[in-house]
């Protein structure tokens, strides 16, 4: 604990900077954590934000902070993925149906298709579909906080589309 | 973009952005106490942090010892079930079709080597789980990379990562079977592991390639409750070891805490027990309401006898429009304990429904019903058997018509 508590304080050397930074990311941040499927997004991203503010100094600009801080979630989503598999759960995806159930769940019914199609993809190319398209991010950036190569993202965007496809049109 | 990209880009944007973030009380817990200390309530993290704590020390310790690569040294060679040794294009294969050479992590210096852990009563179906580890170059790290095999269908490959990062030593210990890791320090010959005080099987091995002997060890699942390693030489000197992780003292009785302030009163929900938990061990879920904030929120604890209760998971606020509860339906997996064969179904009815009804294919599924005080509508939770994978949820009225119907298909 006193570990984490030192590095807390040595982020007083940019402490303003740093502070803007979080409130500007934090909520992103555990969005993404979610999304990837983190039991606790809230606690992933906070470790994640520790990690960063660790750093804090040695970045130049606040998008290398944010690629590196990406990274770290999605190792850590990676990290607890790895144990979820114990228990066979896919990321679960806290889709609303309503409590007028006729409305809002045929609305709500293909955004669970789709979730559930997501969620039967393999964990890469879930993290390579989830960085793409909610975070609308290039494949050189993906594939930094993938810690993989941007022709490996090509190939699990490719196959991951293949298959959500498949999945979708089995489902109309 | 497509349609289907269209339709996955709004999917992932309306659920992402439903999720409700408190910048300012994030931000006051990242000032005042760190991630850690802020949420205690994550078991894992109670056992993790110090493990993962300690595995970085023992990294320290052999680095800084060790500064010569000590190739195929056969006095490292302790081998009780010394894995399985494969060259590069012997490896298993990896998920969907990657070839074996294909490495998820940086590319091995060493040859790979294989645990089997001992999984039969976790993973179902008769499936191999299988462990690879090797070490990469410049510097020097150990990787880690997990194939789960199930009995058909293709293997799950989990890249763990390399030292220091995401799993130089991983033990999430409160959260079942799992395997622990790591080098040995050099002069040390031997890895000792101790769970719950008694010592389990350890393998030793050394490939080429590798400057440092591996350890690797089986823990059991869902039982481990105290964990200690250490490390000696030939001659019984210790080498390195590792503080004893503390025994969660034994405090039965203990009310639970909320993550928000309950505005109704809790409904109190009995789960069948994990699998293989000791008897008298119990599993429960609170279900309340907190406001147009939070909505209605869930805390689910595990109890084992003699033990301090612990919360499995906890969900606030994801299910309100408004300042109206929506959700009819949630679901969290019977995981806490352990068991892989329940999955437990709660949420809150929509008005004037009474009683929830679940129909699988199996027949009629028993749930129970609550409405406390200062609850708009009642909640319920029931607990079926995860291979169900269609569900049909009724909810009826006093006379018995149905209110609501929904469809859930598991994800599993």
């Amino acid at each position: 604990m006193s570990g984490v508590a030192s590095r807390v304080d040595d982020a007083s050397r940019a402490p303003a900077q740093f502070e803007a930074y979080y409130r500007e990311r934090i909520a992103p941040t555990v969005r993404l954590a979610a999304l990837l499927g983190c039991e606790d997004p809230e606690n992933a991203a906070q470790e994640a934000m520790v990690r960063l503010h660790a750093r804090w100094p040695g970045f130049a600009t606040n998008a290398d902070a944010t690629a590196f801080l990406r990274r770290i979630v999605v190792n850590l989503s990676r990290d607890q993925w790895r144990r979820s598999q114990l228990r066979r759960r896919k990321p679960r995806y806290d889709v609303a149906v309503t409590a007028t159930v006729e409305d809002l769940a045929v609305v709500r019914e293909e955004h669970r298709e789709v979730l559930a199609g997501i969620a039967r993809l393999s964990t890469r190319q879930r993290e390579a579909v989830i960085l793409r398209y909610w975070q609308e991010l290039a494949e050189a950036e993906i594939a930094a906080a993938m810690n993989t190569s941007a022709g490996s993202v090509k190939t699990h965007l490719s196959r991951a589309m293949r298959s959500l496809t498949q999945y979708l049109e089995v489902r109309r | 973009m497509t349609g289907t990209e269209t339709r996955i880009h709004e999917a992932l944007t309306a659920v992402a952005e439903r999720r409700p973030v408190d910048v300012e009380r994030l931000w006051h817990e990242f000032q005042t106490q760190g991630q850690v200390t802020a949420r205690p309530r994550r078991s894992h993290n109670q056992w993790f942090i110090p493990l993962a704590a300690a595995a970085a020390t023992l990294l320290i310790i052999g680095l800084v010892v060790v500064g010569r690569a000590q190739l195929g040294s056969g006095r490292h060679e302790t081998p009780t079930n010394p894995g399985t040794e494969y060259s590069l294009d012997q490896l298993p294969p990896w998920e969907n079709g990657a070839t074996a050479t294909t490495f998820p992590l940086p590319e091995p210096v060493s040859t790979p080597v294989v645990f089997d852990v001992d999984a039969t009563s976790a993973v179902p179906a008769a499936g191999r789980w299988r462990v690879v580890v090797y070490y990469a170059a410049n510097p020097s790290r150990l990787c880690v990379i997990e194939i789960l095999q199930p009995a058909t269908g293709p293997a799950h490959t989990n890249s763990i990562g390399c030292d220091g990062e995401t799993g130089y030593v991983v033990t999430p210990v409160a959260q079942g079977l799992d395997w622990l890791l790591g080098t040995v320090p050099p002069p040390a010959t031997k890895a000792e592991v101790t769970v719950n005080g008694q010592p389990v099987d350890v393998e030793v091995v050394t490939r080429a390639g590798m400057p440092r002997p591996v350890f690797f060890a089986t823990l059991p699942f869902g039982g481990v409750h105290s964990l200690t390693w250490q490390f000696t030489d030939d001659d019984g000197r210790v080498v390195a070891h590792s503080d004893t992780t503390p025994k969660t003292p034994p405090a039965p009785e203990q009310s639970p805490t909320f993550r928000a302030t309950p505005v109704s009163g809790i409904a109190t929900f009995d789960e069948p027990p994990a699998q293989g938990a000791p008897a008298g061990s119990r599993r429960i879920l609170h279900i309340y309401y907190a406001g147009s904030e939070h909505g209605f929120c869930s805390d689910e604890q595990v109890i084992r006898v003699g033990e301090r209760p612990v919360t499995a998971s906890e969900d606030c606020g994801f299910d309100v429009i408004g300042d109206r509860p929506a959700s009819v339906l949630q679901w969290l997996p019977a995981s806490s304990g352990g068991s892989v064969s329940t999955t437990t179904f709660w949420g809150v009815m929509p008005a004037g429904a009474t009683t929830t009804v679940i129909v699988t294919p199996s027949g009629k599924v028993p749930v129970q019903s609550a409405r406390e005080d200062g609850m708009p509508t009642g909640v319920y939770a029931g607990s079926i058997d995860s291979h169900n994978t269609a569900r049909v949820l009724y909810f009826l009225d006093s006379d018995g018509r149905v209110v609501a119907a929904t469809v859930w298909r598991s994800q599993f």
